[in-house]
This record gives C-alpha cells, sequence and structure tokens, in this order.
C-alpha cells in the first residue's frame, strides 16, 4: 500500500546573524499509511514545529521532497491543513465562518456550505456559538473550533501543532479523548506535534523522536495497545519510561552543546 | 401627575446607562456656558460678547440660512478632498505596505511629506489652481493623505503572519489574502488613520477658507473677525466645533459597528 | 516643599502681566503701529527726520506686513498696542463696536483697478462679468471697489465675480489669467505695469471720493484721555511729515524704497501719486459712514462728532 505521505531527506538551514549556518533539520525521513495518527516528540528547539510547516508548505526554503499520495507538494494548502499552536482563527470572522473558510475559499455557495459547517460544530460541540466571535471563546472552545476548521477542509492529513499546549489538564484530557474520537470517526490521518510524552502515547500508532539540533530521527516507537488506552498500565508506563529516558538523552545533549 | 412620575422613572431606569453617559458629559458645558457667561458681565463686550449676544448671532445666521450655507458649503468641500485622499492612500499604503521595493522607494517621500502641513502649501496651491472649489480639495486631500497612508501602512505592515499562514493553509490563493485577510486585519489601523485625516483635512479646510475663499465656515470667522463682530466669531468656532464632533461620533459609530469582533480586545 | 514654591513662582508670574499692564506709566514710550507699505511714508519720514524727538515724544514703532489692518485693531484693543494707521472704513467699524477714536489722517487710500493686459477690458463698464480680485468686506478696497461697480450699474455679488485673493498673489493670478481685474495698492499697480502684466483702468478716489481721508490713525480712548498731549504730539509729529513730504518726494522716494521693496524711480512713482493731507475733514468721513452704513457693513452708524477727533493744530 502506497504511504499518505512520505518525507524524503528533509533538511532545513537556518542563515544565523553571524554568518553561521544553524542547521536545524538534517536529513529527516519518515513515511505515514492512511488513517495512521504519528506523533513528533523531541526536546524543545529541535525544530519539530518547523518540520510540520515544511510538510504544511508555510516553509519553503529547505532541501528534500514533502511527498503526498505519491505526488511531490510544495505549496500550502488545505490537503494538509495545519492547526497551530494558537489555535489561531480570524478574529474578525464569526466561528462559523472561520469553520467554513476552506469551503468559502473554493467558491461553494453560503447554503451548502451552512449546512456542513454546522455539521462539524456539532461534532465539536460549539453549535451554539456558531455566530460568536473568537474573542468570545475559551481557550478550549477556540482550539476546537479550528479542528473543526482543519477536518471541514477535508484534508488528506491533518497535522497539529502542540494543540492542547496552552490547556489546563483537564481540559486538555477532554480534549485530547475528543481528537481520538473526531480521528476515528472521520478515518483522518493526523500528524500531532506535542511536549507531552502521556499525551504521545496515548493517542499516537507511532512516535518519532527527534535528536536535539540539527534534528534527526533518533527512534520510531510503535504502540500497539488497543484503545481505549490506560495511563496507568504497566505497558503504557514501561513504554514511557523509554521514551522519557531517551528524551533526556538528547536533552542532556542540548545542555552540553550550550556550555 | 402620578403616571407621569412614573413614566419618567422607568424611562430613566430603563437607559439608565446612556442617560447616565450623555448628562455626565453635558456637566463640562453647562458649567463653561455658567462661567462664560460670568466673565463676559465683567468684561467688554468686544473682547467677550455675552452668551445672549453670540445665541441672538445664532438665531439670525439660522434664520436667514447664512449658517446653513456656509455649513454646507465647508462640508461640500471636505467631501470631495476626503474622499479622494482615502482613495488614493489606502491602495497605495497597501501597495507600499506590502512589496519592500515600493517601500523602499516611497517611503522617504512618506516622510518627508507628512511632516508638511496644508496651510504651508496654500501660497502654491492658490497660485496653481485659483480659490475655490479645486483649491479646497487640494488643500483638503494634502491634509487627509499622510495620515491615512501611514496608517494603511503600519496596519498592513503590522498584520500577524498567523492570520496569513491560517489562510493558506486553509487553500487561499493569493488573490484571497489581499481581500480575506490582510485588508480586514489592517483596517483598524486604518480606521484609525481615517479618522486622523478626516480631522487634519477639517482644519485643514477652514485654515484654506480663511485665507482665500468666499464661502464656508472658516470664511465665516474671517468676515467677522473683519466686521468686528467677536459674536460671529464665536457663534463660528461653536459651529466648527459642533460639526467636527459629529463627523466624529458619526465615525466612531460606524468604526464600532465594523469592528465589533475587537471588542475582546480592547481594556475597558 | 519644591513643587509648591515652583508653582507659587508661575501662578505669580502669571498673575503679574493683570497688574502691570493697568498702570500707564507716563515714561512709558507710546507704542505706534505701522504696515509696511507706501502708506507708512509718514512714519518713516518722522522718525528719519527726528519729528518725534523734535515734538518732544517718546515713540516706539512696530511694524507689521502689508494687509494687517485686523491684527493692528485686536493690537489696540488688548493694550498690546497704543495707536495705529488702519483704512477709514475698518477705523469706522471699530468706533461703532471698540472704544477708540480717529485722531489723525496722512493721506488717502487709492486703490487703482488693474486689469491684464489682454483681459480686453477698456474701460469700467468692460468689468461686468468679469473675475475681480478683491479684499475681504468691510475693507477698504472691497468698499471702493463695489462702490465703483455699483456707480456703473454692475451688480458686484450678480454680474461680477469677485474673488478674494490674498494681495501678493493677484499679480501672478492676473498674469495666469485667472483673475482679470484686481483692486490693488498703488505700489502693487506700479510694480505689475513694469513687469508688463497690467495697466491702471481707473483711480476711484480720485475720480469719486477726492480728498476723503483713507489712512487714519486710531488709539484707544482711554489713552487720548490720560496721555492726551502726546497723542496731540504725535499727531503734530505726522503733520509735520505730511508737508514734507509734499515739498521732497525723491528724499521720500528713497526713504520708502528701501523699505518696500521698490526701485527709486518706482518709489518716487508712487510717492507722486499719492494725495498727502492732514486734514481729518468730517464731511468726507460721513460720506464714507454713509455709504458704508448702506451697504450693510455697519450695523450702526457712527458717531462721527465723539469718533473722530483731530488733534493736529
Amino acid at each position: 500500500m502506497k504511504p499518505k505521505l512520505e518525507l524524503r531527506d528533509i533538511t532545513k538551514m537556518f542563515a544565523s546573524d553571524n554568518e553561521r549556518r544553524l542547521i536545524a533539520l538534517n536529513d529527516i525521513s519518515l513515511s505515514i499509511n492512511e488513517s495512521d495518527v504519528v506523533v513528533i516528540i523531541g526536546p524543545s528547539g529541535c525544530g519539530k514545529t518547523t518540520l510540520l510547516k515544511i510538510i504544511a508548505g508555510l516553509e519553503n526554503s529547505y532541501k528534500g521532497e514533502v511527498i503526498l499520495e505519491g505526488k511531490s507538494v510544495k505549496a500550502p494548502g488545505p490537503d494538509r491543513c495545519m492547526v497551530s499552536q494558537m489555535a489561531t482563527l480570524l478574529p474578525w470572522r464569526t466561528v462559523i465562518q472561520n469553520v467554513e473558510f476552506s469551503k468559502e475559499l473554493l467558491g461553494i455557495p453560503k447554503a451548502d456550505r451552512k449546512k456542513e459547517s454546522l455539521e462539524y460544530l456539532k461534532l465539536v460541540g460549539l453549535e451554539q456559538f456558531a455566530f460568536s466571535y473568537p474573542f468570545e471563546l475559551s481557550g478550549g472552545m477556540r482550539q476546537r473550533a479550528a479542528l473543526a476548521a482543519a477536518l471541514m477542509s477535508d484534508p488528506e492529513i491533518i497535522l497539529l501543532d502542540e494543540p492542547f499546549g496552552a490547556l489546563d489538564a483537564q481540559t486538555r484530557k477532554d480534549m485530547q479523548e475528543e481528537l481520538l474520537r473526531l480521528l476515528q470517526r472521520t478515518k483522518k490521518t493526523a500528524l500531532l506535534v506535542t511536549h507531552s510524552i502521556e499525551e504521545a502515547i496515548w493517542l499516537s500508532d507511532r512516535i518519532v523522536i527527534i535528536t536535539a539540533r540539527p534534528g534527526r530521527v533518533k527512534e520510531v516507537v510503535q504502540v500497539n495497545l488497543p484503545h481505549p488506552r490506560n495511563r496507568t498500565s504497566s505497558e503504557f508506563i514501561e513504554i514511557r519510561k523509554v521514551i522519557s529516558e531517551m528524551i533526556e538523552e538528547e536533552v542532556k545533549l542540548t545542555k552540553r552543546n550550550h556550555v | 401627575m402620578e403616571h407621569v412620575t412614573i413614566g419618567l422613572s422607568a424611562i430613566i431606569t430603563k437607559d439608565n446607562k446612556l442617560i447616565k453617559k450623555f448628562l455626565y458629559g453635558l456637566i463640562p458645558f453647562i458649567l463653561l456656558l455658567v462661567g462664560w457667561w460670568a466673565i463676559s458681565l465683567r468684561l467688554e463686550s468686544y473682547l467677550l460678547p455675552s452668551p445672549d449676544t453670540v445665541i441672538d448671532a445664532f438665531s439670525k445666521a439660522i434664520c436667514t440660512g447664512e449658517l446653513l450655507r456656509h455649513t454646507v458649503s465647508s462640508m461640500v468641500k471636505i467631501a470631495g478632498g476626503y474622499l479622494l485622499a482615502l482613495l488614493f492612500a489606502i491602495p497605495l499604503g497597501i501597495m507600499i505596505g506590502l512589496w519592500q521595493r515600493a517601500h523602499d522607494m516611497l517611503n522617504p517621500l512618506v516622510q518627508m511629506a507628512r511632516f508638511v502641513p496644508s496651510i504651508a502649501l496654500i501660497p502654491i496651491i492658490v497660485l496653481w489652481f485659483g480659490i475655490g472649489y479645486q483649491a479646497a480639495t487640494v488643500i483638503i486631500f494634502w491634509g487627509a493623505f499622510s495620515p491615512v497612508l501611514i496608517s494603511t501602512i503600519s496596519g498592513v505592515e503590522g498584520v500577524e503572519i498567523e492570520y496569513v499562514d491560517f489562510a493558506l493553509t486553509h487553500g487561499a490563493q493569493r488573490r484571497h489574502l489581499l481581500t480575506k485577510v490582510i485588508i480586514p486585519a489592517a483596517l483598524p489601523d486604518i480606521f484609525v488613520g481615517m479618522r486622523l485625516g478626516l480631522s487634519y483635512a477639517w482644519r485643514a479646510m477652514i485654515a484654506a477658507e480663511m485665507l482665500a475663499s468666499k464661502f464656508g465656515l472658516g470664511y465665516l470667522i474671517m468676515d467677522a473677525r473683519w466686521l468686528m463682530q467677536t459674536e460671529r466669531v464665536i457663534m463660528g468656532i461653536i459651529t466648527i466645533g459642533f460639526i467636527g464632533l459629529l463627523l466624529d461620533f458619526s465615525f466612531r459609530s460606524a468604526e464600532e459597528s465594523m469592528l465589533k469582533w475587537r471588542k475582546g480586545m480592547v481594556l475597558k | 516643599m519644591r513643587i509648591k514654591n515652583i508653582l507659587m513662582i508661575m501662578v505669580g508670574l502669571l498673575i503679574m502681566p493683570f497688574f502691570v499692564s493697568t498702570s500707564e506709566a507716563v515714561e512709558r514710550p507710546i507704542v505706534l503701529a505701522l504696515q509696511n507699505s507706501q502708506y507708512a511714508a509718514p512714519i518713516y519720514v518722522a522718525v528719519e527726520k527726528g519729528f518725534f524727538k523734535q515734538e518732544g515724544v517718546n515713540v516706539e514703532v512696530r511694524s507689521f506686513p502689508s494687509g494687517s489692518s485686523s491684527a493692528i485693531h485686536e493690537g489696540i484693543a488688548s493694550g498690546d498696542l497704543d495707536m495705529g494707521y488702519v483704512g477709514l472704513s475698518s477705523a469706522l467699524i471699530a468706533i461703532t463696536r471698540r472704544p477708540v477714536v480717529i485722531f489723525a489722517t496722512t493721506s488717502v487710500c487709492e486703490v487703482p483697478i488693474i486689469v491684464g493686459l489682454n483681459s480686453g477690458i477698456k474701460d469700467i463698464s468692460g468689468l461686468k462679468g468679469k473675475k475681480i480680485a478683491v479684499s475681504r468686506r468691510g475693507t477698504w478696497s472691497d468698499f471702493i471697489g463695489r462702490d465703483l461697480l455699483s456707480r456703473y450699474n454692475i451688480n458686484p455679488d450678480k454680474d461680477a465675480d469677485m474673488v478674494m485673493i490674498p494681495m501678493p498673489e493677484r499679480l501672478i493670478a492676473m498674469k495666469n489669467g485667472i483673475i482679470d481685474a484686481a483692486v490693488v495698492s498703488p505700489w502693487l499697480a506700479v510694480k505689475g505695469r513694469s513687469m508688463g502684466i497690467s495697466k491702471v483702468l481707473v483711480l476711484p478716489i480720485e475720480k469719486f471720493w477726492p480728498q476723503t481721508p483713507g489712512i487714519v490713525y486710531i488709539a484707544r480712548n482711554e489713552l487720548v484721555k490720560n496721555r492726551k498731549y502726546d497723542v496731540k504730539k504725535i499727531a503734530q509729529a505726522l503733520k509735520r511729515s505730511v508737508d514734507y513730504i509734499n515739498q521732497n518726494h525723491k528724499e521720500t522716494a528713497e526713504i520708502v524704497s528701501q523699505k518696500i521693496g521698490l526701485s527709486p524711480e518706482l518709489a518716487l512713482e508712487v510717492v507722486k501719486s499719492i494725495l498727502w493731507f492732514s486734514d481729518l475733514r468730517k464731511d468726507k468721513i460721513r460720506m464714507v459712514a454713509d455709504a458704508l452704513y448702506k451697504s450693510g457693513c455697519l450695523t450702526k452708524f457712527p458717531d462721527i462728532d465723539s469718533g473722530v477727533v483731530p488733534l493736529s493744530n
């Protein structure tokens, strides 16, 4: 079976101020299959967000290839819709206008859009707030709206950059459950970046661990536990320990490089 | 009688906030009026005419239609020049804000132009355009142009990249970005510039009318000055301030209804 | 403690002028305003020849640009200036509204009507339907201009287009064809002719208002009362100036040419073209007041007897 998304030798360099070239990502290669949920994790500053942006097409000076459904892609588009870290919504548009934005851009008439967007809002539990403005919503609600918008754009793969980072522990848990439910229901392929090892294990089929800068793929860990997963089960804790140690290693390396 | 008092108190408590605000705003005016009256009793009438002479002047000017004529003339003049300024400054501002090359080429000129007030150009403009509607339009255009242009540039430059990314990742093409992201995001700043431009234009126009015109509120003041009718001067000043207030108020209402999504971002 | 001191000093400084200006110290020089034009010649001559000193009065002269009549009126009203000269029309308006008097004159105020060389206007009736540059309502040039048109049955508001262009720009506006005619000052008429832009159509004062005081000197009632003798001395000095000018055109032209930026030859023309006299003729003034009142510039008729007080011998 052809993979949904393939990354071939992605290398990203930044030209820093004092002429020294900073290599953010070094030869990243990855393969993701349809309906996979893959999580990328690693120490701070290892380039996870940059990688996601490259895949989304929001970053375009890099070496290597991003291949979606067998075709090389570079420009941004709804086929690789990304939900940003801050759950960005366009503040001058109502929630429903944000959610149906992708369809509006395609020229789909209002009546048809409205039906679909209300359904997605129902899916994330925000149908009461369809005509509110983003400033009236809480952080968690905005995150849900951003998710609904991304899902409505019907992407081949949905990209999420630390989607629950700004939320409190309980809301975070609720949102993780919500996301999993949505992904299972829509059977979407998802690529997530997170700091939380627990979240990574709870959600993903595979975890990709990135090294400290310059970021390479350190390890890929399969998570074969059945859903719904128990955060306190011994297998869960075991995987957590393994991943934790690997990340610790990388963090130590980062510290050493800075000294 | 009972019904009246009940009705009155009902009205007051119903729109309590609005009436309260209005009454608060009225207090300085009342104090000013009382102070004016008191001082005018002590000073010569040619230095400070008493409020009743000014009210007389108002009623005379309103009955003869003189006040209306001059007010309309001023407003017509400002409409033309102001709208023209918006027409040029906003697109130009967007262009300069978005393209580095345009920015590099035009910015020095823009920065220099903003410091030249309309009044300084009046001698040249009168030479080239004579006096009358064209000259006034140019003077008003110049007054409004710079603030609108500069606010537009800053608004466009300040558009957060996150909004652009959002639009792109949802499938926006280049043509979409301008109308669906850049302009709405820059709109608050553009509005600020527009309001500022309006007040500059208004002031430039009054100055122009004072120097070289046959009609308008600025002319009215100058005419009254030469005829030493100080009460008409004050009448003109009050009218100018009042019209300015009306213009600003309607502008703000329009702004508020168009930008209601900003409420969350402004601390009250 | 410090801030309190500073505040007290500031308040003291702010209040001080109110106390200082109310007392008229006898030694204080009299502040005389002039507008820098040919009509200032009597004052320039008086200063140059020492007439004020000889009369025994201490005068401080302040210069204003030409066309500053309203600034001078306001300066006198506020006490910044003690006296100055203005056109007769604005002086008459002033005596109805402010406590001032007219106490001297030094000349007529001639306002040549000039026309562009290419305007095709041959006589006054040719002004019908043309664009004429004037000054504001209430000024002498506006008054005389309208009076002239009405004598030839031209309605200034309906049959001609009176446009307000600042004096310095009138010649260039005429050159560029923006206006066909203008009511100007003698020096501007001479300049226009020398630059090949305009020619003089008529001299309205000479023709219709002969021997009418045009440039008159005004001062606050209070000043004339408190320092009558000083004001008389100034009026006397001005009279001597007028007599001197009438006998020494060339020297006068030389004095004036430096001040107003004309060559001595052109200045001589200007000096010669003006009727210099110091007779404050009430009958002529009354005629002007009549016409002003009819035109609506005056809301009440001025009391000529109390408002015009000739003080020279």
